[in-house]
């Protein structure tokens, strides 16, 4: 027992700076972040029987750590409801800037996605994980994620203010998705 | 499986499914993926994560140079989220983990 906690310790310590990483950009705190990787740290800790030998340690300790971060969500929902007014004013990001994205818009911009887009967009597009893999973290469909992913990357291109709304995708009545996207993060 | 409502329903801390599912998943997604979104079914997987880009959309065809445009915004973005990502998955470890993990080893050995 003693060399197999020896050894799950060092693994788990040299995935801590990518669970850090994924949190961050996921709930865009890094104190919340924190918080979720020990949290996460500590559940993997104790189901550890639960995880498969020769599977992926990584994509296992990013489903714990997005689903603790989803169902933490969900209890906040109702503190979060009143903070919306705000959020809809960040929303409203520099049309005139073409070409040219500051890291604290893009921020911005990542933080007003809805949950469930930006963790797609994040695994995928940072986090290295192919469609398949993040589909497993995030239990849904590839074709979900794929969608996710998409209409992540429109709405940021959208947000950050280069193209028409109309540029984007099957539904082109954007200028109402930007409203949605304000109401979805409180749905989803 | 991916059945019709498409969900694989894997939920942590049993993520981590046999290889052998996970293949099977993977072509059975692929297949439905191309028969319900055919805007998908020519996206190359590398080049969609590389640079983030989309498919070419009709609206891309119709006007070449907002196209463009929206390429080269798109691999911006794509190396704006990966600099967010990589820029913290840098910093050291914090000290509050390590004393973390050596608690929980040291909890382990009392056992």
């Amino acid at each position: 027992m003693n060399s197999d906690s020896a050894s799950l310790k060092q693994a788990l310590l040299g995935l801590i700076p990518n669970l850090r990483a994924f949190a961050v950009s996921l709930c865009g705190d890094i104190e919340r972040a924190d918080d979720l990787v020990q949290e996460t740290l500590l559940k993997a800790w104790d189901h550890l029987e639960s995880f498969q030998e020769g599977t992926n340690l990584r994509a296992w300790l990013f489903t714990i750590l997005r689903n603790t971060y989803f169902s933490e969500c969900r209890r906040r929902r109702r503190e979060v409801e009143d903070r919306d007014g705000s959020k809809a004013s960040d929303l409203a990001v520099h049309p005139g800037q073409q070409g040219h994205l500051d890291m604290q818009d893009f921020r911005r911009a990542l933080n007003v996605l809805p949950p469930d887009q930006r963790e797609a967009l994040i695994l995928v597009g940072a986090a290295g994980f192919s469609y398949e893999e993040a589909a497993a973290i995030s239990s849904c469909a590839v074709g979900t994620i794929k969608s996710r992913v998409n209409r992540a990357r429109a709405k940021l291109t959208e947000m950050l203010g280069v193209a028409t709304p109309r540029e984007f995708g099957p539904d082109s009545a954007t200028e109402a998705i930007v409203a949605r996207t304000v109401g979805s993060s409180r749905q989803s | 499986m991916a059945e019709k409502d498409g969900s694989t329903h894997l939920s942590a801390p049993a993520a981590a499914e046999p290889e052998a599912s996970q293949q099977e998943q993977r072509k059975q997604s692929h297949q439905s993926m191309g028969q319900n979104k055919p805007y998908l079914a020519h996206s190359k997987n590398d080049r969609e994560r590389d640079g983030g880009m989309d498919p070419p959309r009709p609206s891309d065809l119709y006007s070449a140079p907002r196209g463009m445009l929206d390429r080269s915004l798109q691999a911006q973005l794509g190396r704006q989220l990966r600099a967010i990502f990589s820029d913290v998955a840098q910093e050291p470890v914090p000290d509050r983990f390590i004393k973390l993990l050596e608690a929980l080893e040291a909890r382990e050995k009392r056992r």
